[in-house]
């Protein structure tokens, strides 16, 4: 388990539970993962995965994705297999005020500081996704960062990011390396 | 907040595009119709200096006429917006055949504690096969150099982890030392083809 605080790893167990009530999943597409759900389980439908090619020289990587659900739900992780990377955690681009990062949501009077560019990352514990709506992880925004890479990630390749939801559970997806979005 | 200015600017020059384009009609030789941002004030960034990987003299930040330069601020351990605007970079340079021996581009790492010379030179391998790997030897170096693009950057240590600042932008230097135009982070390799086109072509 690469979570770190407890309210994920319940949310951990918590979807290994379902899943396992779910087993019945389906698939829309051979690109698409769909978990089919029970009246109570939303239905998950993640597409166009990919994670970009890892420069030489870096082990930290990023996946990007589309998460898309029947009911509203929470994206609680990203895991991938410590054969991939020693850790993954979900994180948000967020502009910089005054040296601070400021929330991508905060309104407020224009930016003061000479580069209205700056950006840093920060480790989101949860993404909220209302029904309907696609939650879009991509370049600049959301992504689910790969830590301590255990080797590069070369164009070609597809690993597995587990991603855990409060009310639908555990769902794993293929994802390719890309050099570039799909 | 950069999130707002930054789709303000994309605004502004759509509109400035559209405007361009109707001038167009009746000025064929309009050439001012790039995608990316053309600073309000000239930048000139001629005096940077800023120790380059496996040379003993600082980069020259003006490049030869005709020709032009893209300095990036970044650093390697970026999953995010470094490599998509390199990659981007590279794809532009791509789409735009002979030309792309006339576009130089330098990075100049913000986090020159983790960024070796070697670390910073095999990362910017990945992307070019020609490029300068710039790894300031001081914090006032970085900082000037910062200053002349208006550039902003930090690196803090958060209870062991490092948490660095920087700015997305990419800066296209002309040979008159001049940024010409800035892509903000997430202009697609489609628009910084274009507007390296009209630099190296109808501006060089």
């Amino acid at each position: 388990m690469k979570t770190k605080t407890p309210r994920l790893v319940l949310g951990a167990f918590l979807a290994i539970g379902l899943s396992t009530l779910v087993s019945c999943g389906g698939s829309d597409s051979a690109s698409d993962t769909t978990v089919a759900g029970t009246p109570a389980t939303p239905v998950i439908t993640v597409s166009g995965q990919w994670a970009r090619t890892s420069p030489d020289a870096t082990d930290m990587g990023a996946a990007y994705l589309t998460i898309n659900s029947d009911a509203d739900d929470t994206l609680v992780s990203a895991m991938v297999d410590s054969s991939v990377a020693a850790m993954a955690q979900i994180h948000e681009m967020v502009p910089v005020e005054n040296g601070m990062a400021t929330g991508s949501t905060m309104a407020g009077s224009p930016s003061t500081t000479m580069d209205s560019s700056a950006m840093t990352m920060k480790e989101v514990d949860h993404i909220d996704i209302v029904a309907g709506t696609a939650l879009e992880l991509k370049p600049g925004g959301y992504h689910v960062m790969l830590m301590k890479l255990v080797k590069p990630l070369l164009t070609g390749e597809t690993f597995k990011v587990t991603l855990t939801f409060t009310k639908a559970g555990a769902v794993v997806v293929d994802v390719p390396v890309l050099e570039d979005a799909p | 907040m950069s999130e707002m200015v930054f789709t303000t600017r994309i605004r502004t020059v759509v509109i400035g595009m559209v405007l361009l384009t109707s001038a167009l009609v009746s000025c064929s030789n309009s050439n001012d119709s790039l995608d990316g941002y053309i600073p309000p004030s000239p930048k000139n960034v001629s005096t940077a200096t800023v120790h380059e990987a496996g040379s003993a003299t600082p980069m020259s930040f003006v490049p030869a006429a005709g020709e032009v330069l893209i300095v990036y601020f970044g650093y390697t351990h970026c999953p995010d917006l470094c490599p998509t605007t390199m990659v981007a970079i590279k794809n532009a340079k791509k789409k735009i055949g002979e030309l792309e021996a006339k576009v130089d581009i330098a990075m100049i790492t913000v986090d020159p504690t983790r960024d070796t010379d070697e670390i910073l030179s095999r990362y910017l391998a990945s992307f070019s096969d020609r490029y300068h790997a710039l790894v300031p030897t001081s914090d006032a170096e970085l900082r000037a150099a910062e200053k002349l693009f208006q550039a902003t950057s930090s690196v803090t240590n958060v209870d062991g982890e490092i948490q660095v600042v920087h700015g997305g932008t990419a800066y296209v230097v002309d040979s008159t030392g001049n940024v010409v135009v800035e892509w903000p982070f997430g202009l697609d390799s489609v628009s910084m083809a274009h507007d390296l086109k009209i630099l190296l072509t109808e501006r060089k």
